[in-house]
């Protein structure tokens, strides 16, 4: 009867523990959507920054060559001697160099598209959770794919060898030697 | 002559940055924002010595873009570079059987596109 007494006691204790549990778990499910989603806004936010940043600084190396080249054009204008060969050599350095920075910017276009692919997990990842909370409290099935599913349709969804040597890296995998081709490749 | 060269991109910063550092070596620049734009602005009488298309586009994509220009009598001979972060092999592969001329990994220094583009358009 003693016994019995305090198996009862202990499992009531171990009930109160576990419905404690789902309590936390629940308060956890029930915020993780919202964390998501502020991090998607700020990732959102940032990306917009850099974009307008990266656009006003097209803008002002564009002027700039416009300004360069304008003076080039009078300074020819005033006939060909040695000052206007220095200035010719001069503007086709900047060129150069501007021409080096705008090239630059496509590494603002990879970043662009990395993160994309961030945001877009992060929101999935979002409704998981959600669906894992109906599915844990309500005992409901929401239909949801699994989570291995999902990450293998981003694994699809992959553009850059970078990515998926990243991903088949974290999952235990190895890319195939031919993923690594030359940037540039003539046909 | 002045060499006109077609660039297709959905990035408004990647056409933006093209277009100036092709314009600053001197050549022609038109800009289509994807594959459908590009293949309305060459229907409607646009003739480019060389196209650079993304292959990552809303509407229709650069491959597709591919397929359907190499399909035009006028623009069979026309060469194609793709400029694009796509860099998986199948793709790559995909591409050169449509017809692309080549195939480029964003991000490529201007001075390298400028060095390819003069590779495949002699005396640009």
């Amino acid at each position: 009867m003693e016994n019995k007494a305090s198996f009862i006691t202990d499992e009531t204790v171990e009930s109160a523990r576990l419905i404690r549990g789902m309590a936390v778990l629940q308060a956890e499910l029930d915020s993780l959507p919202t964390y998501l989603s502020v991090l998607n806004e700020q990732l959102s936010g940032s990306l917009q920054t850099v974009e307008s940043g990266v656009v006003s600084v097209i803008e002002r190396i564009n002027a700039l060559h416009a300004v360069s080249q304008h003076q080039l054009d009078r300074i020819s204008a005033l006939g060909e001697n040695d000052a206007t060969q220095i200035a010719r050599e001069g503007n086709a350095e900047m060129v150069n160099l501007l021409s080096e920075a705008l090239g630059s910017i496509q590494f603002q276009d990879v970043v662009r598209q990395r993160v994309g692919h961030v945001q877009a997990a992060i929101l999935e990842l979002g409704s998981h959770f959600l669906a894992l909370r109906e599915q844990i409290l309500l005992g409901e099935d929401s239909g949801q794919l699994p989570l291995k599913e999902r990450l293998n349709r981003h694994l699809e969804q992959y553009v850059m060898t970078d990515q998926l040597k990243a991903h088949l890296h974290v999952a235990g995998e190895e890319l195939a030697p031919d993923g690594d081709l030359p940037p540039i490749e003539l046909f | 002559m002045t060499k006109k060269i077609f660039i297709v991109d959905d990035s408004a910063t990647m056409l933006m940055s093209v277009k100036g550092t092709l314009q600053m070596a001197g050549f022609d620049v038109e800009t289509a924002v994807d594959g459908q734009d590009a293949l309305e602005k060459l229907e409607a009488g646009l003739k480019p010595d060389l196209i650079i298309t993304d292959v990552n586009m809303p509407r229709m994509t650069g491959l597709e873009l591919i397929q359907r220009v190499k399909a035009l009598p006028a623009f069979r001979f026309t060469p194609i570079l793709t400029l694009t972060t796509e860099s998986q092999a199948a793709k790559r592969d995909e591409g050169k059987r449509l017809g692309a001329t080549g195939w480029l990994v964003k991000p490529v220094l201007g001075p390298d596109l400028i060095k390819v583009i003069k590779q495949v358009l002699p005396g640009a």
